[in-house]
């Protein structure tokens, strides 16, 4: 479920995550040192770790090449779905 | 072995729908695309597994993408960014992947995702369009710009140290049985066909259009379509997939030559003329 700012856009989405027990405790702990709730900081880790995939350039070279080379296969999938 | 995360899979995505990665967190199914994950690790039967070889490569690459698929962690471009994160998979492990011709590509993700084609079969039409290269070694180490609090790193540091699943007795039974099934069949040549109609045009099966409908929609119209086939001798004709992609498998034994066969498709086709059900033949599927 997300909830909408005033612009009409999605400003949070409800995730369930599936963490292992000691993650979970880990997470639980560093929120309450911070004085932060556990959403915040498993949000900001979240963000952090897509953004460190998105910097990572050998990640993204590969990806870019794969995308350019199979860029037909690519159009044909989404034909193929709409 | 190189494994994608959650992460990996909203970068992929977000590169691939050309959209920005917090639009992709927004729309993904966080609980899916770990299932998907965790469904692809179980090929691996314990951490830091070596890909052995080509063949190697190609099923574990077509696991992630089969998981992927049927996991439906993105409901829109589901497919594209299954194979994108296979291309990727295999990239991060030193395999390149050319996956022509593009229309052949197509029908093996269409019956992968179908269940119509096995990640063991697949293998046999990926294996020689990969390529070895270089091995990157690809580890996502955090860098100091993160600007990542101190305690989180070291979360994901301990998130990245959980073993992986282990490959329960009875699903690695059931592995080896598919591979054994899948061993029988050689997966050779994609052959769309769409029958030409018969001049005569009999009606003949105009009210064996089955449980489905011929006219109220495109989809509606297939799977009448595969209704009237079932009720013209040919009873293990497959449903169409979403987009009209009806597999033949071997097991099936239906012979897309034999006179019933074609007499069946004449008289459907004119029995549907709305649907646009492509026949792909599996057995002679995937040489091109």
């Amino acid at each position: 479920m997300s909830s909408l700012n005033e612009a009409g856009k999605v400003r949070t989405k409800n995730m369930v995550l599936r963490l292992d027990p000691d993650l979970a405790d880990l997470l639980a702990t560093v929120a309450e040192v911070e004085g932060r709730s556990v959403s915040d900081v498993a949000r900001e880790a979240i963000a952090a770790l897509v953004e460190g995939r998105r910097k990572d350039k050998r990640f993204r070279r590969m990806l870019e090449d794969n995308l350019a080379r199979h860029q037909r296969l690519l159009d044909l999938l989404q034909d193929e779905q709409t | 072995m190189t494994r994608l995360d959650v992460a990996d899979l909203v970068v992929i995505a977000a590169r691939t729908m050309g959209v920005s990665t917090e639009s992709v967190l927004a729309q993904m199914d966080v609980d899916a695309a770990q299932d998907a994950l965790a469904e692809a690790r179980l090929f691996v039967q314990g951490p830091g597994k070596a890909i052995r070889g080509r063949a190697d490569a190609a099923k574990a690459g077509l696991v992630l993408i089969r998981a992927l698929l049927w996991h439906r962690p993105f409901p829109e471009h589901g497919q594209q960014v299954a194979v994108a994160a296979g291309l990727q998979f295999l990239s991060l492990n030193g395999w390149r992947a050319d996956l022509n011709p593009a229309s052949t590509a197509v029908v093996v993700v269409e019956a992968l995702g179908s269940g119509h084609l096995t990640p063991d079969a697949a293998a046999v039409w990926l294996s020689p369009r990969l390529t070895r290269v270089r091995r990157l070694a690809l580890v996502h180490v955090p860098r100091p710009s993160f600007g990542l609090p101190r305690p989180v790193p070291a979360a994901r540091v301990r998130a990245r140290r959980v073993p992986a699943r282990r490959v329960p007795a009875r699903r690695a039974l059931a592995s080896v049985l598919l591979a054994i099934a899948a061993s029988g069949v050689t997966l050779l040549a994609a052959a769309c066909s769409r029958g030409p109609f018969m001049a005569d045009g009999s009606a003949a099966g105009a009210s064996v259009a089955g449980q489905h409908q011929a006219t109220a929609s495109p989809r509606s119209a297939d799977l009448a379509y595969a209704d009237c086939m079932r009720s013209h001798g040919i009873p293990d004709f497959p449903y169409p997939s979403a987009s009209g992609v009806a597999i033949v498998a071997p097991a099936a034994g239906i012979d897309l030559s034999s006179v019933q066969f074609r007499t069946a498709e004449t008289t459907c086709r004119q029995v549907t003329p709305t649907a646009t059900v492509r026949i792909v033949d599996a057995s002679t599927a995937l040489s091109r």
